[in-house]
């Protein structure tokens, strides 16, 4: 899968690039608008992750050009403007999903996942790991081969964790991934905790080996079986 | 005044000078007190000439004066049209309207210079930010990393989280000012109400607290929606974050005109009103941002609303109401 990074931010660009990379995709970068519409004219990209901000130009714009001749492959916005009128514009010139940042990367990854899966339908096919077998199309969840029934914050946090697999997510990175913004930290924490208690709970009741690991003080750790 | 002045000197003037005339010409005189009184005459005529020329300058003055006012009063320091003023026949006036004008242009300058400032400097800061937030993730996922040097990223990452909504407030503040939320239209706060307590059904059932309506009627007015959903907003979530913490309940009573959103929380010395100085927050509450309350009061200040944060023992009440 090939990810076009356009972000003028040095650091910020070196940051996605190492992430994504780690995530298995195969990722090019530019750091001007200039080169952003000529890589994305050039060749072929599954996924777009854009800065609006660009010193010569506005990414709004290399969107525009991008969707006049790919329609299947994903944009997602990343833009230090937060305003409504920004996020709608950045959504009707046929951007995907939008994020505002400061970002967490693992959250990035799990929205160019959404997007991607969203338009191609590449990766349709169910989530396996080990005994876990997760469809994000009908949001279910199956335990070899058995369905199980979760609540939708159980469900977002077990696809979220296992979207992110082999790495620690913090539980402010969990909150911000559930609640946006709505929620302060010492409450949202608490709650995170008997979330994830309760789903541990649910997969053990059908017989689930223990994938959910807690990093004590810090978040939870999903470990491929 | 200065009319009143004059008007009041004239009459007696004018009488000493019709005396005059009938002493000149009705009765003989002597040939030097003729002449004395002809230029006498000449005199009080000169005087009561240049007092009703006067008369008539300092009019057109305090004319040309009120227009100068009015054209302040009208001054708007958001609209970008120049303001105009009517060349006058006094120097003195023009000197004062370059004077004003000047200064106009001055404070425009700097209010402009100072509004960019906040714009740029809390969307620049974003941008670092997500540099350190990306990068303190990335080293928590080495994998020699210590237990004490976990949690010190965790540390970073939390105040950075912190900085970062702080960051947004302040935007959020800066737009409020500038006037950037253009979706004016009919609101009806009791079902805003209605809704953002559903956004915030997780929070309420977590902390246990019971929702009690005391009035449940529709309010409607002209406001922004996003503004609006952001007023009734932060006042229940500072409504949920400071509620007590066993029985805790939230009372709102909503009537045309008036919208108060109470909470039993700790007693407290500090006078209403200090809550909503910016960056004055309960210590005892490490999350509380502060910012909140002044969030409120300039998005009431802009629909021409009132807040009013109450205490009485426990009950914290914050309530809305319109201008009178």
């Amino acid at each position: 899968m090939k990810i076009l990074i356009i972000e003028d931010e040095k650091d910020l660009q070196e940051l996605m690039l190492r992430f994504l990379k780690r995530e298995g995709y195969h990722c090019e970068t530019a750091m001007t608008y200039k080169e952003g519409i000529k890589k994305t004219m050039n060749y072929e990209y599954d996924c777009l992750v854009v800065d609006l901000n660009l010193p010569d130009g506005d990414g709004l714009k290399i969107i525009r050009h991008f969707r006049e001749d790919n329609t299947t492959s994903g944009v997602v916005v990343i833009s230090a403007r937060d305003s409504v009128e920004d996020r709608i514009s950045g959504l009707d010139i046929g951007a995907d999903d939008y994020l505002t940042k400061p970002f967490s990367l693992p959250e990035l990854n799990a929205r160019i996942k959404a997007v991607v899966r969203r338009k191609t339908g590449v990766f349709e096919k169910a989530l396996v790991l080990g005994d876990i077998s997760i469809k994000p199309d009908d949001r279910t969840v199956e335990i070899k081969g058995e369905k199980i029934t979760l609540t939708k914050k159980e469900y977002d946090i077990l696809l979220y964790l296992a979207r992110n697999k082999n790495r620690i997510i913090t539980k402010d990175s969990i909150a911000e991934y559930l609640w946006g913004d709505y929620m302060d930290n010492a409450v949202s924490f608490d709650f995170i905790y008997a979330h994830v208690k309760n789903l541990r709970k649910k997969l053990k009741d059908k017989n689930c080996g223990d994938y959910i690991r807690t990093v004590y003080g810090i978040g939870y750790k999903f470990l491929t079986p | 005044m200065k009319k009143h002045k004059l008007l009041g000197i004239l009459p007696p003037l004018l009488a000493l000078l019709l005396g005059l005339i009938l002493i000149i010409f009705l009765f003989p005189q002597e040939f030097w007190f003729k002449i004395i009184a002809i230029l006498f005459l000449g005199i009080i005529i000169c005087v009561i000439g240049y007092n009703l020329i006067q008369k008539n300058r300092l009019e057109s003055l305090r004319e040309q004066l009120m227009q100068v006012t009015l054209t302040l009063e009208e001054f708007d320091i958001d609209e970008p049209s120049a303001v105009k003023f009517k060349p006058s026949a006094y120097p003195v006036l023009n000197d004062l309207n370059a004077n004003i004008l000047e200064l106009i242009n001055r404070i425009r300058e700097n209010y402009r210079a100072g509004k960019q400032f906040t714009q740029n400097a809390s969307h620049e800061l974003q941008t670092p930010l997500a540099v350190i937030k990306g990068q303190v993730e990335l080293l928590i996922q080495s994998p020699n990393m210590g237990e004490k040097e976990m949690n010190y990223l965790v540390g970073i990452l939390q105040n950075t989280n912190r900085l970062a909504k702080l960051n947004g407030a302040l935007i959020l503040l800066s737009k409020i000012d500038n006037r950037r939320f253009s979706d004016i239209e009919k609101i009806n706060l009791r079902k805003t109400t209605e809704e953002i307590i559903l956004n915030f059904k997780d929070l309420i059932k977590m902390k246990e607290i019971e929702i009690r309506w005391a009035e449940k009627s529709d309010w409607s007015l002209e406001m922004s929606e996003i503004l609006s959903e952001i007023l009734i907003g932060n006042l229940l979530q500072n409504a949920i974050r400071h509620n007590r913490e066993e029985n805790g309940f939230i009372e709102i009573n909503c009537t045309a005109g008036l919208l108060s959103i109470s909470n039993p929380g700790k007693p407290s010395n500090v006078p209403g009103e200090a809550y909503f100085k910016r960056f004055e927050r309960n210590s005892d509450i490490e999350e509380s941002l502060g910012l909140g309350l002044s969030i409120v009061r300039r998005i009431c200040n802009q629909f021409d609303l009132i807040a009013i944060y109450d205490i009485k023992e426990e009950l914290h009440t914050l309530s809305i109401s319109k201008k009178v």
